[in-house]
C-alpha cells in the first residue's frame, strides 16, 4: 500500500499560488517531513479547526514543511486571502489551481491532513483532531504523526476519518 | 408563541454505529435511500428540496428517505429548524457516535465523511449503493426505481 502511494504520488515539486504573495511556487514534497492540511475559505468545520491548525505550525514548523491548501474550485484567490487574513493565520494558504495536488493525494474533503515522510511517502491521511469541538477532542492523529516521524517511531495510527466539506473539484474532460 | 414554535421543531434521534444498524433493518421492505447532511454544508442544503420531492413521488412505491445530521449538539436546533422549514419528512437522526472514525468506516469503507453523501438499501436491508458528494439526483432516483421495480 505504501510503494502504491508512493508510486501514485511522484516525488515532482507540486506547483501551488501562494495568495498572500500573489506568486506561484514549486514546492519540493520530498527531502523532509511534510505536512499538507486541506482547507476551505467556506467550510466553517476547516475554520473551527484554525486555531489548532496555527498551534501545529507553530509547534513544529522549523521541523517540518507546512502547505495549506485550498482546492475548491469555486473559492477565488481573493475570498482564500481575505479569509486567511481574518483568520489571523500565521501561515500562507496556497491555492491549488484544478486541484491538480488533491487529485495527486486522493483528498475529498475539508479538513483533510497528509503527512509525507522524508521519501515523499503518505505515512498519516486523515483528521487533524477528532472533534471540531476542542473540548471533546479524544484523538489527536496529526499532532500525533507528526510528532512520531520526527522522532523516528512509526506513526502507529495511519489513517483516521471525520465528517467535514466535500473538495469541490473542476470538472475535467478528458 | 416561541415555546409553541419550539415544541413543534422536528425531532432529530441520536444515532451511533449500532442504532444505524438497526434503523435500516427497521425499514426492510421499503428501498431506503440515507441522506447525511449538516447544517454547514452547503450543497447539503440545496439538494435537499430535491430528495424531499423524490420521495413525495416514489414514497407510494414503497421508498422511505431517512435524514443523519451529521451536525454537533450545538446545532442541534438549526438542524431541526432545517428540517421544519425545508419540510423533510421524518424519521430524522442525528450522529451521535462515540468514534466518528468507527462510525464513518462502519457505514462504508470507502467514505471520507465529507458530506453530503447518501447511501441507498434495497428491500431486504442491503446497500447497493453510496453517493459521495453532489448526487446526480437523476441517477439517485434511476436507482431508487431500479429497485422498487
Amino acid at each position: 500500500m505504501g510503494l502504491l502511494l508512493l508510486l501514485a504520488l511522484g516525488l515532482e515539486p507540486v506547483a501551488l499560488h501562494n495568495v498572500s504573495s500573489g506568486q506561484v511556487e514549486r514546492i519540493p514534497i520530498d527531502g523532509g517531513i511534510t505536512v499538507i492540511t486541506f482547507v476551505s475559505a467556506v467550510c466553517p468545520v476547516s475554520s473551527d479547526y484554525g486555531d489548532r491548525m496555527a498551534a501545529l505550525y507553530r509547534e513544529y514548523s522549523g521541523r517540518a514543511r507546512f502547505l495549506f491548501v485550498n482546492s475548491n474550485h469555486n473559492e477565488p484567490v481573493d475570498m482564500v486571502r481575505k479569509h486567511a487574513r481574518a483568520s489571523e493565520y500565521p501561515f500562507p494558504v496556497y491555492r491549488d489551481v484544478g486541484n491538480v495536488l488533491a487529485d495527486r493525494l486522493g483528498a475529498t474533503m475539508t479538513p483533510q491532513a497528509f503527512v509525507l515522510d522524508h521519501a515523499g511517502q503518505v505515512r498519516y491521511r486523515g483528521h487533524i483532531e477528532d472533534s471540531r469541538n476542542p473540548a471533546r477532542t479524544r484523538v489527536r492523529g496529526l499532532g500525533d504523526a507528526i510528532a512520531s516521524l520526527l522522532e523516528a517511531k512509526p506513526v502507529t495510527v495511519t489513517g483516521t476519518k471525520a465528517f467535514g466539506c466535500t473538495i469541490k473539484r473542476l470538472r475535467k474532460t478528458w | 408563541m416561541v415555546i409553541a414554535a419550539f415544541l413543534l421543531l422536528a425531532a432529530l434521534s441520536p444515532v451511533n454505529e449500532s442504532g444505524y444498524a438497526k434503523l435500516v433493518a427497521q425499514h426492510k421492505g421499503k428501498v431506503v435511500l440515507v441522506n447525511f447532511w449538516a447544517t454547514y454544508c452547503v450543497p447539503c442544503r440545496a439538494e435537499m428540496p430535491a430528495l424531499v420531492r423524490l420521495e413525495q413521488k416514489l414514497k407510494p412505491r414503497g421508498f422511505q428517505l431517512i435524514t443523519v445530521s451529521a451536525d454537533e449538539p450545538e446545532q442541534e436546533a438549526a438542524a431541526a429548524k432545517f428540517l421544519d422549514v425545508s419540510k423533510v419528512p421524518a424519521p430524522h437522526y442525528i450522529r451521535r457516535a462515540a468514534d466518528d472514525d468507527k462510525f464513518v468506516n462502519a457505514l462504508d469503507p470507502k467514505w471520507s465523511g465529507a458530506l453530503p453523501a447518501s447511501f441507498l438499501y434495497d428491500k431486504t436491508g442491503r446497500k447497493v449503493r453510496a453517493f459521495f458528494g453532489e448526487a446526480d439526483l437523476k441517477a439517485v432516483e434511476a436507482a431508487i426505481t431500479a429497485l422498487l421495480k
